[in-house]
């Protein structure tokens, strides 16, 4: 069995899992899926085993339209691109597993999520701010947070 | 200063902890390291990030797709050509727009170029934390000729804003192609001088061979991409492994080592510089008359819907954008994924165990440029 077909029958094997169809190939990536929360740990420890490492990892603030989180992963081998974007949709408030066990590159990218969007992450080692200052009460990237004056004053009709 | 040093505990009266930064010389920016010590050995470290942070990816979601331009050459400074020729290139994929052949070869001879002034602005730093000050003078005599060149064609010395959706601002000058031309043939002779220099002598091999050895499993748990990488032994570099642009034209080597330490990834930049150059005189050489800028380019920026990642090989390693889009000509989130960022957080695997005045070499050998990483 080739690396790519383990990888494939080990994710075939993860219940919430769901694939895409054959991703466009603007989107970057050679697999996209959506998965439940609880299986998240489930998930990197397959792309773990297969040598995968954890490329990117940050969330996305869709509580506008679906009241939720969304939290990206994307996993990558070393060589040719095997690029998959893995969802998790949380609802907004709620916590994701975290995968710092698993990948040392996902204890600071979630604390990044966390400072950014917060994203809260259960079993995180060491969850605080990374960019922003200490005992800082916001998180910059939600889209409810600041708006530049510019774009203010534009939607004022100034 | 009561917070700077403390006592860690009456039991262990002998340990302490230590702010490193986040103005001390060597940490290129604004880097705080706390390290907990014991004499002189560091028991365990912690990179404490986020001083340059200036919320880039804030700024993306406040203007639209052009608006953005010369927000990536500020994210690295030290490599800004390629970002900002990199988002150029994500967009010029998402909305599916062609480049012309010698926008295409322009831009390769420039990203070269940038990464020969950053590699060499490194070099000559990474000496001058070692303490010698000597390569500091030469390598910015070098990368000044570059920065002359670069200045040239797009006005800027070091935040350039030179690509646009479908080409670029300016075609290059006669005065650009000989001076890159002259550039190439002296470098290459200052290249062996630097050899002579610094590679054979004996303090700074002392202070790096052995120093700051990464663990090859280290690469997949943290996703260390570029030079860091490439002195594991791994051969992997996004210009080859995805080809972006037209970098599957042109013939050039991928240079490793295998020891992971700091000499290793001294030999490895040096070498990518000799490769860069290859690519240069490559592109020179082909360098098509015509056009400049595609000629129909959308009135308005806008990909569709949907999720789009790029990626290029900057000089620090894999940099990723990640862009979604919600279809209007605002972008819905972009995120950076910054090779250093990634770099640095081995930081806290890699110090513990080594002495502090490796810290210097370490620190400087994985070269962390700390806008890029705080965005």
């Amino acid at each position: 069995m080739s690396e790519a077909s383990g990888l494939a029958a080990a994710l075939a094997g993860i219940a919430s899992l769901k694939t895409a169809e054959a991703p466009d190939a603007k989107s970057g990536c050679q697999g996209l899926h959506t998965v439940g929360r609880e299986a998240i740990v489930e998930v990197g420890r397959v792309f773990r085993e297969a040598g995968y490492m954890l490329e990117m990892l940050t969330a996305l603030d869709m509580r506008a339209a679906e009241q939720a989180m969304h939290v990206v992963y994307q996993f990558n081998r070393f060589g040719a691109p095997d690029r998959h974007r893995v969802r998790v949709v949380v609802p907004a408030g709620e916590a994701v597993p975290s995968l710092a066990d698993l990948f040392g590159s996902a204890n600071w990218y979630e604390r990044e999520a966390f400072d950014m969007l917060g994203v809260r992450f259960d079993g995180h080692p060491y969850l605080v701010r990374i960019l922003t200052e200490e005992g800082a009460d916001y998180h910059p990237l939600l889209k409810d947070f600041g708006v530049a004056p510019a774009a203010a004053e534009e939607a004022a009709g100034g | 200063m009561a917070e700077l040093i403390q006592i860690a505990s009456d039991e262990d009266r002998d340990t302490f902890y230590l702010n490193m930064g986040p103005q001390h010389p060597s940490t290129h920016g604004v880097l705080r390291l706390r390290l907990h010590l014991k004499g002189e050995r560091i028991l365990s470290a912690e990179p404490i990030i986020g001083y340059s942070h200036r919320a880039h990816e804030k700024m993306a979601e406040n203007r639209n797709y052009i608006q953005f331009l010369p927000n990536p050459s500020r994210v690295d400074y030290l490599s800004g050509m390629i970002y900002s020729i990199g988002y150029c290139q994500a967009i010029e994929k998402a909305i599916g727009l062609e480049v012309p052949e010698r926008a295409e070869y322009i831009r390769v001879i420039c990203n070269e170029l940038n990464r020969i002034s950053s590699h060499l602005l490194w070099f000559g730093t990474f000496l001058l934390d070692l303490g010698g000050v000597t390569p500091f003078l030469y390598c910015f005599d070098d990368r000044e000729k570059i920065l002359d060149l670069l200045d040239l064609v797009s006005g800027s010395r070091l935040t350039y804003c030179y690509g646009r959706f479908g080409g670029l601002v300016n075609d290059v000058t006669d005065d650009f192609l000989e001076g890159t031309a002259r550039f190439c043939t002296a470098f290459r002779e200052r290249l062996r001088e630097y050899d002579r220099l610094v590679t054979q002598n004996v303090i700074f091999r002392n202070r790096t061979i052995g120093v700051g050895v990464m663990r090859p499993e280290l690469a997949q748990q943290f996703g260390i991409t570029g030079p860091c990488l490439r002195a594991m032994g791994m051969a992997r570099d996004v210009r080859r492994d995805e080809p972006y642009g037209i970098y599957d034209r042109f013939e050039f080597d991928i240079p490793t080592r295998t020891a992971s330490d700091c000499f290793d990834r001294y030999l490895v930049r040096i070498a990518e510089m000799e490769q860069s150059m290859r690519i240069v005189e490559q592109a020179l050489a082909k360098l098509p008359d015509g056009p400049i800028m595609a000629k129909k380019i959308p009135r308005k920026i806008a990909p569709a819907k949907g999720e789009y990642y790029f990626a290029v090989e900057s000089a620090r390693g894999h940099f990723g954008m990640f862009i979604v889009s919600d279809g209007s000509e605002i972008p819905y989130r972009i995120h950076l994924r910054t090779p250093s960022f990634a770099n640095l957080s081995t930081m806290r695997t890699v110090l513990p165990g080594t002495l502090l005045a490796d810290t210097v070499s370490i620190l400087g050998s994985i070269d962390i440029v700390l806008p890029e990483i705080d965005r």
